[in-house]
């Protein structure tokens, strides 16, 4: 990418003793939606509140826009959105007026209700939160994060807990964003929808970036190939082969299986980011 | 200082506040409450003259003028109990007539009487006890001698003199109700700032443009506009404002400030509704100890003027009931504006220490 959103030099930051962030470095650039992926307490949180200007770093330094978070705080919270993992709205007030609020905080003239129409909440504008469902709460929280046009949207985990629905039209909202130029910092642990939006996806593990490239080129560097067969036996007990495509004889092999066998199913498979997250660090994301 | 977004969160805070059904239905039920009260308190101080005596001899003459003349006397039957009486307010004051007084009366002698007066005894009821007990020493005096009696009333307070300052009950209620409308007010505030915590939205503002001490004014500003207001409302309606209303305004406006003060500490110290009406009963106690000793006066310690709540009950004390001016109570009002500025320094600090 030619224009860098979000540049990370060697961040730093621990709680006490334990290292959070642990020397990371990257870029973001415009208009791309970056995959920020890690287990729980693997310091994805403390990026984002390091690069939100929630807190300093202690060693490092990230430019957003081209400004240090750090030194214009203020300047740089113009320009981005913040939609956090837990639903922090205020209850007793209705989706416009919490709208209304932010766009005010911000300084800007927005209308609420083109807002809620992005996300699909337009007939319950004026409906106090509280009587809001967790999807529906969610779905505002992103209004409120876009209700400044950012430049930078940072969401934590935006389909946690939603229904199927739900969870497609806040990826759909995403991509839309992005492809207007939104750079997305989308921190998550579901595998599936980083792979599905996520133009390049950053695997961080107790602190460190271990990987950083597009889905596609992590399964090819780290993902094998297979076709997978299943084949009905004469006593009618199924027995699956798979046969790695990338190797010298693959395409006999298959040929002679189909002559031979009984093949009931055969499909191909590719690593998906989980597998290769467990190969490079010997563990599981949750 | 963004004003416009500070303007936007005290819009915020305020419609929260008001949503909030509990502190809603206790601001307005605590304001017409306090109103009720000090509009039952008796507007009128005990004028009936009661005396008691001591006197192990007692001339029939000397009773029959007293009661004529609308004195209730109660005997009583040592010089020890007429003074125990007279400092637990059971009379207001008491005469001590031993025997050889009388007989000194009777031989025409120069006489001295004692007479023991309680603390808060006013001045006209002194002027028309001195008055009644000549007349009737002088009647005596005559019965007994044919000669006019050359008497010397000797009078002893028993506790502080408050001489002349008889205040109705309600008056002095007054400064207590203002001051507890102006220290609930410090739950109200602290749970809206424990709220914001617990339900996560003070991150959700903290990364918009404004500042954190943009967010600590307009706290402060919802904070001290409440209390304020309140403690207003209250003295409008009951004869507060009367006298000096700037400087009661002013001194209601450095209680909002101390009380918002405590209300960060509270807020800071608190995780939701339940802790911050725990810490704020028990700082509304300390707080309001040191109207005892306007209500009964004589009872308070020294002790009690570390209590920031001391000069303001005084204060409003001072300039309602005795209508004090602006240059007497310039001490209190210093030490109160010193007292507010620190415990909301204080409670910023503390706040902000927690916020990071």
């Amino acid at each position: 990418m030619a224009n860098n959103s979000i540049v990370a030099q060697d961040l730093v930051y621990s709680y006490g003793d334990l290292k959070a962030v642990d020397h990371i470095s990257f870029e973001v650039g415009e208009g791309e939606v970056l995959g920020y992926l890690g287990p729980n307490g693997a310091g994805k949180s403390t990026t984002v509140k390091m690069l939100t200007g929630q807190i300093r770093p202690k060693e490092g330094r990230a430019t957003l826009l081209g400004m240090d978070i750090a030194k214009e705080t203020n300047k740089v919270q113009e320009h981005i959105g913040v939609a956090f993992e837990t639903t922090n709205l205020y209850e007793q007030m209705t989706a416009v007026e919490n709208l209304t609020l932010f766009a005010r905080l911000f300084g800007v003239k927005a209308d609420p209700m083109e807002l809620l129409e992005k996300v699909n909440l337009q007939t319950r504008g004026k409906e106090r939160v509280s009587n809001f469902s967790k999807g529906m709460k969610q779905r505002l929280m992103i209004a409120r994060a876009m209700v400044n046009n950012p430049r930078i949207l940072f969401l934590d985990e935006p389909t946690e807990g939603l229904d199927p629905v739900s969870s497609e039209s806040i990826r759909n909202l995403i991509l839309e964003t992005s492809a207007k130029g939104t750079t997305v910092f989308l921190t998550t642990h579901d595998m599936y929808e980083a792979d599905k939006i996520s133009n390049r996806v950053a695997f961080i593990n107790q602190g460190k970036i271990v990987a950083l490239d597009t889905p596609s080129r992590l399964k090819r560097q780290y993902g094998q190939r297979v076709i997978k067969m299943e084949i009905e036996k004469e006593d009618g007990q199924i027995d699956i082969r798979e046969i790695p495509l990338d190797d010298n004889g693959s395409a006999d092999m298959v040929k002679q299986l189909l002559e031979t066998e009984n093949v009931v199913t055969m499909h191909t498979e590719e690593a998906t980011l989980e597998d290769i997250f467990i190969e490079i660090t010997g563990r599981g994301l949750v | 200082m963004n004003v416009k977004a500070i303007l936007a969160l005290i819009q915020k805070d305020l419609t929260l506040y008001f949503r909030n059904r509990f502190f809603a239905f206790i601001t307005l039920l605590g304001l017409v409450a306090y109103i009720v009260i000090y509009l039952l308190m008796p507007t009128n101080v005990e004028e009936d003259l009661t005396i008691a005596v001591y006197a192990p001899t007692i001339p029939d003459i000397f009773i029959e003028f007293l009661t004529g003349n609308d004195i209730t006397i109660t005997k009583v039957d040592s010089e020890e109990a007429l003074r125990q009486g007279v400092i637990d307010l059971e009379y207001p004051a008491g005469l001590v007539l031993p025997g050889e007084v009388i007989t000194g009366i009777a031989r025409g002698e120069d006489t001295t009487v004692t007479i023991y007066l309680a603390s808060d005894v006013p001045e006209e009821y002194l002027d028309a006890l001195r008055t009644v007990l000549s007349l009737a020493f002088n009647e005596l005096s005559y019965t007994l001698s044919g000669d006019p009696l050359n008497l010397d009333i000797h009078e002893e307070v028993i506790g502080p003199d408050l001489a002349g300052q008889q205040l109705a009950m309600r008056d002095r209620l007054l400064p207590m109700l203002a001051v507890m409308v102006l220290v609930i007010e410090m739950m109200g505030l602290g749970s809206l700032i424990a709220e914001e915590r617990a339900a996560g939205t003070l991150p959700a503002l903290l990364i918009t443009p404004i500042s954190v001490s943009g967010l600590f004014v307009s706290k402060a500003v919802v904070g001290i506009l409440l209390a304020f207001t309140q403690a207003a409302i209250l003295m409008l309606f009951t004869g507060g404002l009367a006298y000096q209303p700037l400087l009661i305004l002013a001194t209601l406006l450095l209680g909002a400030l101390l009380v918002t003060g405590l209300a960060f500490l509270v807020a800071s110290f608190s995780t939701d509704m339940m802790s911050v009406i725990a810490w704020s009963m028990l700082l509304i106690i300390i707080l309001v100890i040191p109207s005892v000793g306007v209500i009964f006066p004589g009872t308070l310690s020294n002790l009690a003027r570390f209590i920031p709540s001391y000069y303001l009950f005084d204060t409003i004390h001072q300039v309602v009931n005795f209508d004090a001016t602006w240059g007497a109570v310039s001490s209190n009002l210093v030490i109160l504006l010193i007292m507010g500025i620190a415990l909301m320094l204080l409670g910023i600090v503390v706040m902000e220490r927690k916020l990071r």
